[in-house]
């Protein structure tokens, strides 16, 4: 494993699994968000997150979970806010993203601003490439995420 | 103008109970009644679990009788795999009635000592500041030595069968799964580490021989105070005997006619019946064939020694002999008589346990018996405070169905109630001011039930006693809480 | 091929074969990492429970993934990480319904050993309660879900004999479940059966008819702690100090069966030295029924199951510097709270109106303005009042209490050996 890059504030956590056609929609905007070099991302990939992801997201100021869904948006994808939660969580496989913030902040004592970004998948059945239509959000997304969200969560109070 | 005295909690009783008295304008109690306040719900929750997890989980009923508890159910599920009591192996049986006298010892040294002590040697009358176990022990330091090692006696003899004092483990469906060895027979038999079982029977006489010191200086008293007729029950062994573990089931009423004669406990839910009362959560069993009003009976020791014939251990027999005089052998119904009773029994536990710790099937080992299983399992003790009935019904998986608890001191419920009404019409009945030693006195009527108020309602927690004062029109216009 | 690699672990400097598992290695090495599903035979590690989450490499990462490599740096004994493993094993109670004074496994199971290796009292997290299945369909096997940490050991390692997988994986996330084939299970023999049992690490798989195997003192996790140095210290008996003020005490038991209280009286004739440094406020053994002093500090037993005890815990919070919840049902809810999962109404109805010995026809369940009412489910102290300190048990070890006692009240020297310190 890497060392963390501690001059990095934002992080973002590509979720699913690449082997079953649109789950993979998480990791491929990773990577898609990776090649474009912006030095203050750090980048992970988890098909579930454990109770260490805690302590990894409680040292950023931001964090973006990003996964694929089910829904069907009109845009392609749906960004909102995402809050620590306390009930009905599990510890361990596939920990939600509002359960590792109740962590973060129970645990650790902090609070990273916390977005969660689901792009609407089609088909899941087990194969690595996407959909059309899911390549289609996934575009739309990443025009979205990078011309407008970024740089917004970057200048308010960041 | 009406007023309702309320007592709330009863102290120095195990679990809570609450109790209202009403008087009317002149001052003439109307009504009288022992609230049990406290409900779990264990007959429900039980349900869903292995048979075999019972006995754990009911002994966490009561923390001074677990083993009643305990035993009660390891008899019940011994039936459930198809064993009855005298299919046990000896090395089981003797192990179990072991430590049933062990508790039973324990438990009788508790409630006398740190219980009731206070208002035997003070008075009913004393302060408060005095009538508890602390001051017993700064008055009569040598009197608190005995009862703590009396108790510590029992509760080793339990621990040295379950592994654990309070919520150990010995019953397995069947039988046992621990022997004893024959270090652990000398410790009890050697006096080096613990007090011998030998001194546990001469001090045990000594508080015999205390109490019928205590009868002759306070005869009117303990005659007079909360006497009211009644039935008793418990049970006896096939020749009539006093028999704390198994036996069959007998009952007499006031003047000593038996309304239940000797029958099977299997068939308890043929005979029992039990009323509930909106004003408290604890239960009213009662002989069906008499019906509510007269057919609820006493249970405990006093009323163990009532119904038996003899106690099959020979100090204890004697010392019964002479109680018995006191009525001309006829039934003893007044409560406080309750406590000479107990001595008696807890006498009688230290010769059976010296018995028992001599006999060389402790150290058997063939501990579990099998047999045919059944769907239904009946186990009933007689627990240092009387008759308790466990029952559980099960599915072909060994799922508990239904479950079925009749504690001891619910059977106690209308005589608790009665002699709270006794002490109303007699002690409050028609005075000016009702005293804080008069309130005692109620609580003096509870407690010689021993009474485990927890178990009773299947539910953990206390019952606060509180003396409220309701006028005619339901309003409360005098309350006072002992303090 | 016998390579050797350089690692350091908590400073230490440690040689191991490459490759090798960490956990191991650092076992060898003196170093304890607590772990719950890890196997040695198991390969790859199960790594659910995540218990042996340690600082690698600078990263939280669990200890029985990861094979020893060059320059591997490993922290286990930071103050954090210490409270995150103790954390992660505090949900795990939280999460399911963990009973352990009513279950065979008590004193053999996995999960109540690492509770006690990690010294855990209570449980910071909320308890869910939630109504979970006791399987009885299996031909040998039940499956008790509420016992089960989802560890998924038995689904890797139990097979028929013509090796087919009997425990199946079943959803995600919190709907995580441990389903049986049953067509599978009926073909385990008996033996296989009972190996299901003795390898689940909880007591969430039952074989029918065995109940608890062994006394208390002679179970696995009894006596002796894994650990070296664990509560080494032995409490060097009373140090009676002329300095040592009289305190005041008041205690009470709530939804408790009094065992607790029983467990205070069973320091035997120590009691009467006892009386001479505390004495007793509002207390159930004595006549005392509402406070008159200011207590420095409350005992409490038993949750919260009616009103009466929330109106009389608050009191106690008024009344008393400090408060102890002692045994499991003052800490969590205890066996009282094996009614949460289900409806107030269908335990007063079992009770009073289905009950075998009830009168037919009766319609009438308790209900009057001397009863306190009783609530929608039982509630830990915690839950209620702010609590000061746990004293676990059921009931807790007589010198477990009277030690914190003594802590809490003069400052005195706290060791509790591993043996006093008990969930049962």
């Amino acid at each position: 494993m890497n060392e963390l890059k501690t001059e990095s504030q934002v992080l973002l956590i590509g979720m699913g699994n690449r082997e079953r056609g649109d789950n993979g929609l998480g990791w491929t905007f990773a990577d898609i968000m990776n090649s474009l070099g912006y030095d203050f991302l750090d980048f992970e990939y988890r098909e579930q997150m454990f109770v260490e992801d805690a302590k990894l997201i409680s040292r950023y100021e931001v964090v973006i979970f990003v996964d694929a869904c089910y829904e069907k948006f009109g845009c392609g994808f749906e960004i909102s806010r995402c809050f620590g939660a306390s009930h009905g969580f599990y510890f361990s496989n596939a920990q939600a993203p509002s359960a590792m913030l109740y962590l973060a902040k129970k645990l650790y004592h902090k609070t990273p601003k916390a977005y969660l970004l689901t792009i609407s998948g089609e088909e899941w059945e087990e194969q690595t490439l996407l959909s059309n239509s899911a390549v289609r959000n996934l575009q739309s997304a990443v025009d979205f995420f990078d011309r407008h969200f970024l740089p917004s969560v970057l200048t308010v109070g960041v | 103008m009406n007023k309702k005295i309320i007592i709330d909690p009863v102290t120095r009783v195990e679990g809570h109970g609450k109790v209202t008295i009403h008087l009317d304008e002149y001052g003439q109690v109307k009504e009288a009644f022992l609230h049990i306040t406290e409900f779990r719900g264990f007959e429900r929750f039980i349900q869903g679990h292995p048979y075999w997890e019972a006995p754990l989980l009911v002994q966490r009923l009561c923390g001074i009788c677990p083993v009643s508890h305990h035993l009660a159910a390891a008899k019940a599920i011994d039936q459930i795999v198809g064993v009855d009591p005298k299919d046990l192996s000896p090395t089981a049986n003797k192990l179990r009635r072991l430590m049933h006298f062990g508790q039973v010892f324990q438990s009788h040294a508790l409630h006398f000592f740190y219980l009731a002590s206070p208002d035997l040697l003070f008075g009913v009358d004393a302060p408060v500041e005095k009538r508890n176990v602390v001051a017993v022990a700064a008055e009569n330091r040598d009197l608190a030595i005995k009862g703590i090692t009396m108790r510590k006696f029992g509760q080793e003899i339990i621990k040295a069968i379950a592994g654990k004092r309070i919520h150990g483990i010995v019953a397995v469906p069947g039988g046992v799964h621990k022997t004893f060895t024959r270090e652990e027979r000398d410790y009890f038999l050697d006096g080096k580490d613990i007090e011998s079982i030998d001194t546990m029977i001469a001090w045990s006489l000594a508080m015999v021989d205390f109490m019928e010191d205590y009868h002759e200086k306070n005869r009117k008293f303990l005659d007079e105070f909360a006497q009211f007729p009644s039935g008793h029950l418990g049970m006896v062994n096939d020749e009539g005997g006093m028999d704390l573990y198994d036996g069959k089931l007998r009952a007499i009423d006031s003047e000593g006619n038996r309304t239940l004669d000797d029958v099977s406990t299997d068939l308890y839910d043929d005979y029992f019946s039990e009323a509930v009362e909106r004003w408290s959560y604890m239960k009213f069993p009662y002989l069906k064939k008499i019906g509510r009003e007269k057919g609820w009976n006493r249970v405990g020791p006093l009323a163990r020694i009532n119904i038996c014939d003899f106690i099959p251990t020979p100090l204890a027999e004697k010392a019964r002999k002479e109680f018995i005089e006191f009525t001309g052998k006829k039934v003893n119904n007044s409560t406080m008589y309750s406590h000479w009773a107990r001595l008696i029994e807890m006498l009688h536990c230290a010769e059976a346990i010296k018995e028992l710790l001599h006999d060389d099937d402790l150290f058997g080992n063939d501990l579990v018996r099998t047999g045919i299983p059944r769907m239904k399992g009946i186990g009933i003790i007689e627990a240092p405070r009387g008759t308790l009935t466990h029952r559980y019904d099960v599915d072909e998986n060994g799922m508990i169905t239904r479950c079925n608890l009749i504690v001891s001191t619910t059977n106690n419920n209308e005589a608790m109630n009665a002699a709270v009404r006794w002490v109303a019409n007699n002690v409050i009945d028609r005075k000016g001011t009702v005293t804080d030693g008069m309130l005692n006195q109620v609580e003096v009527a509870i407690r010689a039930y021993d009474p485990c108020l927890s178990c009773a309602t299947h539910a953990m927690g206390k019952m606060p006693l509180k003396i409220e004062l309701y006028n005619h029109l339901g309003e409360l216009s005098y309350e006072r809480t002992k303090n | 091929m016998a390579n050797m690699v350089n690692i350091t672990i908590d400073g230490k400097a440690i040689q191991a074969k490459a490759g090798r598992n960490l956990i191991q290695v650092a076992r060898e090495n003196g170093i304890f990492i607590p772990s719950l599903c890890y196997y040695e035979h198991i390969e790859p590690p199960l790594g659910t429970c995540r218990v042996c989450t340690c600082r690698i490499n600078g990263r939280y990462a669990p200890a029985c993934t990861e094979k020893v490599s060059e320059g591997l740096t490993v922290e286990v004994n930071i103050p954090e990480l210490i409270d995150t493993r103790k954390a992660v094993v505090e949900m795990m109670f939280a999460e399911g319904n963990h009973v352990c004074p009513g279950c065979e496994k008590s004193g053999n199971c996995d999960l109540q050993h690492i509770g006690y290796e990690l010294d855990v009292s209570a449980t910071r997290f909320p308890h869910l309660f939630k109504d979970r299945l006791v399987d009885y369909k299996p031909k040998r096997l039940i499956m008790e879900h509420n016992r089960c940490i989802k560890c998924m050991r038995c689904v890797v390692d139990v097979s028929t004999s013509d090796n087919k997988k009997v425990f199946t994986y079943q959803n995600r996330g919190n709907e995580t479940y441990v389903g049986i084939d049953y067509e599978q299970e009926a073909k385990l023999t008996d033996e296989q059966a009972l190996n299901a049992m003795n390898i689940c690490p909880t007591g969430a798989i039952l074989v029918k008819g065995i109940s608890t195997p062994k006394p208390f003192g002679e179970r696995r996790f009894d006596k002796t702690s894994v650990q070296q140095g664990y509560h080494a210290k032995n409490s060097s008996g009373r140090r009676r100090s002329v300095m040592m003020e009289k305190k005041i005490i008041a205690t009470t038991s709530l939804a408790g069966c009094f065992g607790c209280h029983m467990s205070l009286l069973d320091i035997d004739t120590d009691l009467l030295d006892m009386v001479e440094l505390v004495s007793f406020d509002k207390s159930p053994i004595n006549d005392i029924k509402e406070f008159s002093h200011r207590c420095h500090l409350g005992i409490i037993e038993g949750g919260c199951c009616n009103s009466d005890n929330i109106e009389v815990l608050r009191k106690f919070r008024e009344h008393c510097d400090i408060l102890v919840a002692v045994g499991e049902c003052g800490i969590w809810g205890g066996v009282p709270s094996m009614r949460n999962s289900i409806p107030v109404s269908e335990c007063l109805e079992e009770a009073y109106l289905n009950s075998v010995t009830n009168e037919k026809g009766n319609t009438i369940i308790p209900y009057h303005q001397d009863l306190p009412k009783i609530l929608d489910r039982v509630y830990a102290c915690n839950e209620i009042v702010k609590i000061d300190y746990y004293i676990p048990g059921c009931p807790p070890d007589p010198n477990h209490i009277w030690k914190a006692v003594r802590n809490i009240l003069w400052d005195e020297d706290y060791s509790i050996l591993y043996s006093e310190f008990k969930y049962d």
